[in-house]
């Protein structure tokens, strides 16, 4: 029992101490903002920098403004490993501190909140992320999602995505995969991209990468549907795990995979990129034919703007359609698709990959 | 000289075997209840109710319940997590799809819930010996939380899967939701905390006489049928006296800090109080609150001394130092003292005994 009076001693007497030194800090005239960042953890390469973007601008404008009409920015950190209850815990001990808004910087975070906002008369800021309900200020007055909610940031990806197909109306049938973080952050979009896929008649594949995420090799597991033929990447929201990289277009990303939309090659503009086939340690001297696979596998069934609309042949599941795209279409075409293996797949990737990017 | 326990002399084997046979003891545990009730509400601050004595609260009876498990009949769970979302959810389902009458009660009818599903889990732990009920559990773990995750009506459909407790009343006193004093889901946790109580009765029957051969299956471990088909007889399978006890834990998770998805109830979690189990003491009721106390309380410690001694360092650093000086604690006690904090409490005793003479 000793140990355990002594602790409650200790830690009340911080926690008394605490608060006071806070008071001393945050009083004077200054705006308060606590930064919840994570910098370290699983998703410390994406926090790390957002962190410190944060920590930069605030300088900037004390420095070089003299603060905010010459109010100047008090901020202090706070450590949530992107861990929901440190968040929370984070939220509790900065709130004394009368901020002027806190931005959670984690859906998971926001969601809980959220109901706490209009109890302690806190403004949360969840910029592009967080509860897209939460944008409807009748009842959630103190939440503030702007400028973009997950949902619209999915529709505006579908938009996009029909712009480059030439309208809309072209995605009818065509293959869409949703790779997202399983976690609130990954799931928020999902309901508007299955209402979406309704309306314009895409099909659909939702696949849930768990905490922290295995990264790139996600999308080289054999048999996830349409792994194999990449076409666009789109990552939605601002907030977590490398959202601050900007859309990883036509990139795998490097690190864990939280969400990326994947598009079956309606326009085969590229190929995969070098990084991400697994097998890129292929012998060197692949035979010329087997470069050949960067073009549009089936271009006899071109579309009227040239463009392949790769069909799936039932002997051509998994490999040779790694890489199709008309940009490495100098190359011979040859060798039926029976021909090549895997291993040589992922290698004329690899290399289509080195001649799309000069 | 404090504990002197001159002429109390016992005369039955309930009261030598009860869990405080020292009168001293009693009254030591008398007086932390009137202070549990007294000094939070009196002088606690929001962030003292909110982060440090609500987790501690609902890991302490989590805890309580695998101990029953790992420490009294000898079996390992990896589970725990699994079984406290089904807590959780059911909590969030009574309180949800029923009249406010019933949902009042949701975190204790959620108890019974999760008792029904570390029934059916428990079953295996029956018929085979051994680590079997740590693979069964594990199973549970990943079965359960996909489950949450899979299927959408246990969140409500929830777009993002995220479970937030309605504001409920017990009393007229708003106990749940976010307009509720820290104060009052306190109490509620404590309401949460029957499952220790129910841990406790498991406990003393496990010492006591009805479930004798509960512990002593420990010693003589029968080739064929496992320890807790031993036990079976006169209780459930083991899996469900433990899950009813962790079961109040994430209810009161649920509906003292708001909104909860699967992943809180990861695998992780179950390992936090496996080590509360460890690091506490197995088998000791006194080990679960403080295995408890040392996990959720320390790592809040650390972060705040250095802010409280007038330090300023990187946040980054003071989390590495955190998790440094945290896993150092942890070696540094079970090299000490391998039977956990309870029996380091148990020596003080014994040394208190003869203090301040030397023999």
């Amino acid at each position: 029992m000793r140990n355990r009076i002594l602790l409650i001693f200790i830690l009340a007497a911080a926690i008394a101490v605490g608060p006071w030194r806070a008071l001393l800090l945050a009083q004077g005239n200054s705006i308060f903002i606590p930064l919840l960042v994570y910098r370290t953890g699983p998703y410390a390469p994406s926090g790390i920098p957002i962190a410190n973007g944060f920590v930069d601008y605030f300088n900037l404008v004390n420095e070089r403004d003299g603060g905010i009409n010459g109010v100047k920015i008090a901020w202090e950190e706070c450590e949530t490993q992107y861990d929901t209850k440190q968040g929370v815990e984070c939220y509790e001990r900065l709130k004394g501190k009368s901020p002027v808004l806190v931005n959670p910087y984690s859906t998971g975070i926001t969601y809980q909140l959220i109901p706490k906002a209009p109890v302690d008369k806190v403004v949360v800021f969840s910029m592009g992320y967080g509860m897209t309900a939460a944008a409807d200020g009748r009842w959630f007055p103190w939440v503030f999602g702007f400028p973009t909610t997950y949902w619209s940031q999915a529709s505006a990806v579908i938009r996009y995505i029909g712009a480059q197909e030439g309208g809309l109306d072209k995605l009818k049938g065509k293959k869409i995969a949703h790779i997202f973080h399983n976690s609130p952050y990954g799931k928020e979009a999902n309901p508007t991209l299955e209402e979406l896929a309704k309306k314009y008649g895409f099909e659909l594949t939702q696949l849930a990468v768990d905490h922290p995420g295995p990264g790139a090799e996600v999308h080289l597991a054999p048999g996830a549907p349409a792994q194999s033929r990449l076409d666009l990447h789109v990552r939605l929201g601002r907030d977590e795990p490398g959202g601050g990289e900007g859309s990883g277009r036509h990139r795998l990303q490097d690190g864990p995979v939280h969400r990326q939309l994947v598009v079956a090659p309606t326009t085969p503009t590229w190929c995969p990129p070098a990084t991400a086939p697994r097998a890129t340690r292929a012998p060197p001297s692949t035979p010329p034919a087997a470069t050949s696979r960067c073009m549009p596998r089936s271009s006899s069934t071109s579309t009227t703007r040239g463009r392949a609309r790769a069909r799936r042949k039932p002997w051509a599941s998994r490999s040779t359609t790694a890489a199709s795209s008309t940009r490495c279409s100098r190359r011979r075409p040859s060798a039926p698709p029976w021909a090549s293996h895997g291993n040589k797949v992922a290698h004329r990737a690899s290399r289509c990959a080195g001649a799309s990017r000069t | 000289m404090i504990y002197r326990e001159a002429g109390q002399f016992k005369s039955s084997y309930a009261s030598d075997q009860a869990i405080f046979p020292i009168v001293q003891d009693r009254w030591v545990v008398l007086a932390l209840l009137a202070a549990a009730v007294v000094v939070p509400t009196a002088l606690g601050s929001d962030y003292w109710l909110q982060a440090i004595l609500i987790p501690f609260l609902i890991y302490a009876p989590g805890r309580a319940g695998l101990n029953v498990l790992t420490g009294y009949a000898g079996q390992l769970s990896l589970g725990t997590g699994g079984f406290m979302a089904v807590g959780g959810y059911a909590a969030f389902k009574f309180a949800t799809a029923f009249p406010a009458s019933i949902s009042s009660w949701s975190s204790s009818l959620s108890g019974l819930a999760a008792a029904a599903v570390g029934l059916v889990f428990g079953i295996p732990s029956l018929r085979i010996k051994g680590f079997y009920l740590a693979v069964a559990t594990l199973a549970s773990q990943f079965f359960l939380i996909w489950l949450f995750n899979k299927v959408a009506w246990f969140s409500n459909y929830a777009p993002s899967g995220t479970i937030t407790a309605p504001a409920r009343t017990l009393f007229g006193v708003m106990v749940t939701g976010p307009a509720a004093s820290p104060e009052a889901r306190y109490a509620d946790g404590h309401r949460g905390g029957h499952g220790l109580r129910r841990s406790w009765s498991r406990t003393s029957s496990g010492a006591g006489w009805g479930g004798r051969g509960w512990p002593s299956g420990t010693a003589t471990s029968p080739p064929r049928s496992s320890r807790c088909g031993r036990c079976a007889p006169s209780s459930s399978p083991s899996g469900s006296p433990r899950s009813s006890a962790a079961s109040p834990a994430p209810s009161t998770c649920s509906s003292t800090s708001a909104a909860r998805r699967p992943q809180a109830f990861d695998i992780n979690l179950s390992f936090l109080v496996l080590f509360m189990v460890i690091i506490g003491g197995l088998g000791s009721v006194l080990g679960s609150f403080l295995g408890a106390a040392f996990i959720v309380m320390v790592p809040i410690f650390l972060v705040n001394a250095p802010h409280a001694l007038g330090l300023h360092m990187p946040v980054a650093l003071q989390k590495q130092l955190e998790l440094m000086v945290f896993g150092g604690l942890i070696l540094f006690f079970l090299i000490v003292e391998p039977n956990g904090l309870a029996r380091l409490w148990q020596i003080t005793k014994e040394k208190l005994r003869l203090w301040p003479f030397p023999h």
